[in-house]
């Protein structure tokens, strides 16, 4: 090969940051190639030099920047005393009853997808409901539930994505969303999940233990057949709040989450007001909504949420899903996740009614 | 021999961790809630930390806020800081984050010419505040050089010489091919070899 091609590939050796292959490649060129050689020779020095010149001094600047420090430093601490812990736990609260709920409503379909073999539900409710003893309302409580339970999901998810909304960093920092895995939902609707399996398609980042240790309560409740899945949800959503309450402070000393240095996206979720929480709000959003609408095949539950949206002219989940997509936008630094924001908020706000508004707003600012 | 001694494909790693020998036991004072040792951490890093936002912003200002604001979120999130590893790295992060975050305040606010000018012209590079933090000549031609790196060629710099990230996590973290790292080093490294010619011999 050129000696010109060699000689670009030189600051990548001096990193070592070659294959292995061209590692060897150059070193070979190296061994004929004295100016090549010199090149490296001075790439190095370089590197020393720049190390060496770039150490700041000025002691006294970095002295009183360090007071500073000090001072902020003692000031978010007094505000955290000021701040109860219960206060800063709300907003995670929420997500938590939001995917609890929405679990729930998987659970609903999954009860009935393990009751029913065949191919849709109208008919294994014509058939069903030809007994005498069962109206088809009845049934249908019993299969996917109570019609409110799926607007629990959604209104607890909407909250969540309200206060959200306010961009109150230290509260996203502080609770991380429920993040769906994608491996999971990729399963065809109509196989049979267990509870377990549950566990792991909404599974939270932050509390998984939590939700683990819950899963009994699931499958339990679960066997009982003819108890409405609302006052079931409720019934565990109480639970834990006596189990938050209770392992609040230790989980405080013992089971703080711990960050992983080298995950890049933990890191910067952790950090920063963050794009990653963005991201993972919006693939949540995509994949629960994507995994509902494809197990309640009950067209009354279905045209609910057509109704719902076409009242509003905007569900919630399509609000929430614009907010993140609005924010992603704003946080990238990646052109071609910009324009992909850009190109889904233009997308909706021709399709929905209401909340174009809102959305010609967000393109508006994300244009700018 | 330089090249010769690269033959056995050592990585090329300065451990900062040894030159604070007390880091660990400062870091586990600072988990347990020791303002005093955070302090400490503080004093170790800043120069450090200050010197790369500097690097990445070319605004002194803004540097100074984003140093100290990195601290402030670093301590508020210390319990979350895992023991055994260096905090540098982890501090460095908070402190990229807030400075990406800071550049895109700026591009909004259309002054993203200033920061992607392209023309390249060390003599002309004003350092403003930041000269006050160098102690000589040598130091303010360097930074000037540096500084007067187009924006996209400086930061990869940056990361690659102050920040010792490997070209992957480079990529990865400005979500551009390893490639296209290996190609704006390659040429920051030509220009400052031009424009520092004297102080290399």
């Amino acid at each position: 090969m050129e000696h010109s091609y060699y000689k670009d590939k030189l600051s990548a050796y001096f990193d070592n940051s070659l294959e292995v292959q061209e590692m060897e490649l150059l070193r070979r060129h190296l061994e004929s190639c004295a100016e090549c050689r010199e090149l490296l020779e001075k790439l190095s020095s370089l590197s020393q030099k720049i190390e060496e010149l770039s150490r700041l001094n000025e002691n006294e600047y970095f002295d009183s920047l360090a007071a500073k420090i000090d001072g902020k430093i003692a000031d978010s601490d007094s505000k955290i005393v000021e701040l109860p812990h219960k206060q800063s736990r709300r907003f995670g609260f929420d997500w938590k009853i939001g995917a609890v709920a929405a679990s729930f409503m998987l659970i609903a379909t999954v009860t009935y997808y393990q009751w029913q073999d065949h191919e849709s539900i109208l008919e294994e409710i014509i058939e069903q409901s030809a007994k005498p003893a069962q109206s088809v309302e009845v049934l249908l409580d019993s299969v996917v539930g109570p019609e409110t339970q799926p607007e629990t999901a959604i209104a607890a998810e909407e909250k969540a994505a309200d206060k959200a909304a306010t961009n109150d960093i230290k509260e996203i920092e502080k609770d991380k969303p429920a993040t769906v895995h994608e491996s999971k939902v990729k399963a065809s609707p109509k196989k049979i999940v267990d509870a377990r399996e549950l566990e792991g398609i909404l599974k939270f980042e932050t509390s998984s233990q939590s939700i683990i240790k819950s899963a009994p309560v699931l499958k339990q409740e679960q066997a009982k057949e003819n108890e409405s899945l609302g006052d079931i949800a409720q019934g565990y959503v109480a639970d834990k709040i006596v189990i938050e309450s209770e392992a609040a402070d230790k989980s405080q000393l013992t089971t703080a989450p711990v960050m992983e240095v080298s995950a890049q996206a933990t890191e910067e979720e952790l950090i920063s007001p963050s794009i990653q929480y963005w991201r993972d709000k919006r693939d949540s959003i995509l994949i629960v909504e994507a995994e509902v609408y494809k197990a309640v095949s009950g067209e009354r539950f279905k045209s609910a949420l057509v109704a719902d949206s076409v009242k509003s002219g905007f569900s919630s989940s399509d609000s929430a899903l614009a907010l993140a997509w609005y924010n992603i936008g704003l946080l990238t630094i990646d052109s071609t996740e910009k324009k992909e924001a850009i190109e889904f908020l233009e997308a909706h706000s021709k399709k929905s009614r209401v909340g174009s508004a809102l959305i010609k707003e967000y393109l508006e600012k994300l244009k700018n | 021999m330089l090249w010769l001694a690269r033959e056995e494909n050592q990585p090329k790693t300065v451990d900062k961790s040894s030159k604070w020998p007390n880091e660990r036991k400062l870091l586990q004072a600072a988990q347990n809630g020791s303002q005093e040792a955070f302090g400490i951490l503080v004093r170790n890093h800043q120069k450090r930390l200050f010197r790369f936002v500097y690097s990445i912003l070319r605004n002194f200002d803004s540097a100074e806020d984003i140093v100290q604001e990195s601290f402030v979120k670093a301590w508020q999130a210390i319990k979350r800081f895992r023991p055994g590893h260096d905090f540098y790295p982890w501090l460095a992060t908070i402190a990229r984050n807030l400075a990406y975050n800071w550049i895109r305040r700026e591009e909004r606010k259309e002054s993203l010419d200033k920061l992607r000018e392209s023309g390249f012209d060390p003599e002309s590079t004003d350092l403003g505040p930041f000269e006050k933090l160098l102690s000589d000549e040598s130091s303010k031609r360097l930074y000037k050089a540096v500084m007067a790196l187009p924006f996209e060629y400086r930061t990869v710099f940056v990361l690659r010489q102050f920040e010792e990230m490997s070209y992957d996590q480079i990529a990865n973290y400005l979500k551009i091919p390893p490639g296209t790292v290996d190609s704006r080093l390659h040429r920051a490294r030509k220009l400052l070899m031009e424009s520092l010619k004297d102080l290399l011999d």
